[in-house]
């Protein structure tokens, strides 16, 4: 047995649960029911084992005899000193919350469900290390492994083995002892490109939904939800806090915000709106007023102003400042004293100008501007007509109310351009 | 504040989200009266005339109920049925059921398919024509997307069914003669009595229902607060196809029974529809036959396939491609292939398929009604939304019952042969 325990090998949840337990001199001790391991390795080292006897539930520990006889095959357990079943925050039980459960295949990005869990037992110790997600895992569940197996090799074919290793793997199960949650998952989350975390989001039911959306920080989730059906960012947002549902809200782009808001119920939106911070509320409460299929369901409060009196430099000062948050930085636009749009400046004139020149001198004045009004296909023909990268929204007193940006704008537009080249 | 006050959304948004909610429980019970329905009820009604007429109150209320506890499940946990099954009872016992399903399931679909065929046979269209024609039909439109549009077409002719009401109404049977018919159950212990009694509560609540409209309802994404809504909509189903099925068996009761026909073929069951619509009676029956197959066989497959995959982990949907998803694509076309090649057999009896097809989905509904009882009372998924006390003496008295009834007919099938 000592020697078992020196060799790394492999072995399955499936092979040891329902084993009946014996002391070394034959003393029943129950049937083996669950592993509980600890996350605070990269691969989860199994502390106890859950022993199920009659209705009580104990643990023993896994010290290394006792892991090498499960790892041989063997039922007795040298060290069999009882306890009742205790959850540290890092700690789980392997088959309660993995067995049967769909859990987050990071690498594949997509949810699958797990058939068998893979254990390593090595140095008297048993890690998990894969999780099977394949036809031979659930053959071996039920039974019939061999016959798979050898009717494969009949076909000359070997049985498609899929296991996941356990790096790649976001457990999402939050009922029971709390979330599972460990960083380096996160890390694999983050790395995620938006539209494989909006397809696991979506593949999710809302419980776990709101376990990932929770685990990972505001701005990736608004990107990811942005990619999502609508029905699906309404669940998410409605099923979530108020104070994160605003934080989520306040990192989307408004139009796209703004399109969910109004699928919630009034309760909740107002809810929501109070959480949200002062400017991003306005943003929305500005877009919702929109009559439908207008130049202000389409525009953005997102972009740079400045006042027509300022220099170059000042510009560019703002430029720099306002950068990370403004996503369109193209175009300036110079606002007089009481507001009303009077030109505008691109950033390429900027730089190419000296600090000290006014903006008044390099402005331009003579404007295409659209009004909130507008139906998108005038915005489109305007978009068509003079290939520039952004509207400016201005009211009949011609103060600036918003700018369409084409990016933004472009499936909002996108059937009205196809009309207009046809 | 976005308030409904600010701009005149309010009841637009109202009857929005009313249409939005509706739409599981209705077209659940429309594909309900299927090729395998319309036989059996046609059927009930040839054979005993108003005999089974009663039955047909307690399997709607049984109906009902079902519908309800898997739309909650439904709208409170998010998830599909086989995904809770798959999770609670681990995969032995989901192995096993989702084996029964796949073969019942895989029955119906050949019931579709030899639906299509006996409607195109009226048409005077070969069955070797129609099943291929149509069986390439439904997989190019589930699989090209074009279905959700399509949809509404089935809806719309399943307008069809009111045939069935409008010719009792001009039958004008004894009004207190049908009444009673429906108060007083009148038991005959002979096996074809009890056989047909399992084929209608079968072909009523059929097995696969319940995993469709879960399945729907998850991905709907209802919440809770609209879950009223979603209950009116299940009950509203349930209405009508209680109301569509009772017709059937009434207009046959005074038609094929009182002349003595026996429903041998498609054409024997249209006779019903004569005092309606007269000669065109057959072409009319035709035509809703067809329909109600089409729409049945557009979706059954999807179903079964969709609840397999949830069960198993598999990829599964249309919009992925067939490297992703390939369990999920080959059981569909192998669902929809072989269903059509068993109907294309020749000298397949298609009646007795469509209607033994709905007697076995009658022997796997109680073993399917333990499950969602089970799920349904688990506190741990449904917290608050739990059965009541009352609901659940009712289900697990039906569970019971009908066990009794499959029991009962096995042993007089054993004692038949």
């Amino acid at each position: 047995m000592k020697n078992e325990a020196a060799h790394p090998s492999f072995c399955f949840l499936s092979g040891m649960l329902r084993r009946r337990l014996r002391t070394p001199d034959g003393g029943p001790l129950g049937i083996l029911a669950d592993l509980k391991a600890a996350l605070s390795e990269r691969y989860p080292e199994v502390q106890s084992i859950v022993v199920a006897a009659g209705r009580n539930r104990l643990e023993i520990p896994a010290t290394s005899a006792n892991v090498a006889s499960l790892a041989g095959g063997s039922g007795i357990m040298q060290d069999f000193e009882g306890t009742p079943v205790t959850l540290g925050a890092s700690q789980f039980l392997v088959r309660e919350t993995l067995l049967d459960r769909q859990v987050v295949d990071v690498h594949g990005a997509k949810v699958v469900r797990v058939n068998d869990v893979q254990l390593l037992c090595h140095g008297g110790r048993l890690h998990v290390v894969h999780v099977d997600i394949g036809l031979p895992g659930l053959a071996r569940r039920l039974g019939f492994e061999k016959g798979i197996r050898s009717l494969a090799s009949l076909m000359r074919k070997k049985p498609k083995d899929e296991l996941v290793s356990w790096k790649y793997v976001q457990p999402l199960n939050e009922t029971g002892a709390g979330p599972v949650r460990i960083s380096l998952r996160q890390e694999q989350i983050r790395m995620l490109h938006p539209g494989e975390l909006a397809d696991i989001i979506e593949e999710l039911d809302p419980e776990e939904r709101l376990a990932l959306v929770r685990s990972i920080d505001a701005a990736q989730v608004a990107e990811a939800i942005e990619e999502t059906d609508g029905s699906v960012q309404a669940a998410i947002i409605r099923d979530l806090d108020s104070e994160l549902a605003a934080d989520i809200l306040e990192e989307m782009e408004p139009a796209a915000a703004v399109d969910v808001v109004e699928m919630l119920s009034e309760e909740t939106q107002q809810s929501i709106m109070a959480a949200m911070e002062e400017d991003e509320r306005e943003q929305i409460e500005i877009l919702s007023r929109a009559e439908e299929d207008t130049a202000a369901t389409v525009m953005t409060l997102d972009f740079l102003s400045i006042p027509e009196d300022s220099t170059a430099g000042g510009a560019l000062a703002l430029v720099r400042e306002k950068a990370d948050q403004v996503e369109f930085i193209h175009y300036l636009y110079c606002l007089d004293p009481s507001g009303r749009l009077s030109g505008v400046v691109s950033l390429r004139n900027l730089i190419l100008a000296g600090n000290g020149e006014p903006i008044s001198s390099l402005m331009h004045s003579r404007l295409t501007t659209v009004h909130p009004d507008d139906p998108l296909e005038d915005l489109a023909d305007a978009f068509l007509k003079f290939r520039f990268q952004a509207l400016p929204v201005v009211d009949e007193e011609g103060v600036l109310e918003g700018v369409v940006t084409f990016q933004h704008s472009f499936d909002e537009l996108l059937p009205f351009y196809g009309r207009a080249s046809g | 504040m976005i308030s409904a006050g600010s701009r005149p959304r309010g009841l637009l948004r109202r009857i929005g989200l009313f249409l939005a909610v509706m739409g599981p429980g209705i077209i659940t019970a429309n594909v309900d009266n299927d090729a395998g329905g319309l036989t059996t009820y046609s059927q009930a009604g040839a054979n005993f005339g108003l005999g089974l007429l009663w039955i047909m109150i307690p399997v709607t209320l049984l109906l009902i109920l079902v519908q309800e506890m898997v739309n909650r499940m439904g709208v409170v946990t998010g998830r599909g049925l086989s995904d809770m099954i798959r999770e609670r009872f681990g995969v032995r016992l989901t192995f096993g059921l989702m084996f029964l399903l796949l073969l019942t399931n895989f029955g119906n679909v050949m019931a579709e398919f030899a639906g299509i065929a006996a409607a195109g046979q009226i048409f005077g269209l070969p069955p070797l024509l129609t099943v291929p024609v149509c069986a390439t039909l439904v997989w190019l439109l589930v699989t090209r997307g074009t279905y959700r549009s399509v949809e509404k077409v089935f809806l719309v002719a399943c307008i069809f069914y009111v045939a069935y009401p409008l010719s009792v109404l001009m039958i004008a049977p004894p009004a207190a003669g049908v009444a009673a018919a429906f108060v007083r159950p009148e038991f005959d212990p002979s096996a074809g009595y009890i056989v047909m009694a399992l084929g209608i509560v079968g072909t009523t609540i059929a097995p696969w229902m319940q995993f469709y409209q879960q399945a729907s309802v998850a991905e709907k994404n209802i919440s809770l607060k609209d879950y009223g809504l979603s209950r009116l909509d299940t009950v509203a189903g349930g209405f009508v196809v209680s109301l569509v099925a009772s017709s059937i068996i009434i207009a046959c009761a005074f038609t094929l029974h009182l002349q003595g026909v026996r429903v041998e073929t498609a054409a024997d069951a249209a006779r019903a529809l004569q005092p309606l619509v007269g000669r065109a009676s057959s072409w009319l029956f035709a035509f809703g036959l067809f329909n109600a197959s089409l729409f049945a066989a557009s979706i059954l497959p999807l179903s079964t396939s969709y609840t397999l995959c949830e069960a198993f982990g598999w990829e599964s949907g249309i919009n992925k491609d067939f490297e992703t998803a390939p369990h999920f694509y080959i059981l569909y076309t192998a669902l929809i292939a072989l269903g059509a090649v068993t109907a294309l057999i020749p000298g397949m009896p298609l009646v007795k398929v469509m209607f033994w097809s709905q007697v076995i989905n009658g022997l796997l509904l109680p073993v399917v009604l333990v499950f969602i009882l089970l799920l349904v009372n688990d506190s741990r998924e449904m917290g608050s939304h739990v059965n009541g006390r009352f609901y659940n003496i009712v289900c697990w008295a039906a569970a019971a019952i009908l066990v009794l009834i499959s029991c009962g007919c096995v042993v007089s099938w054993l004692r038949g042969s």
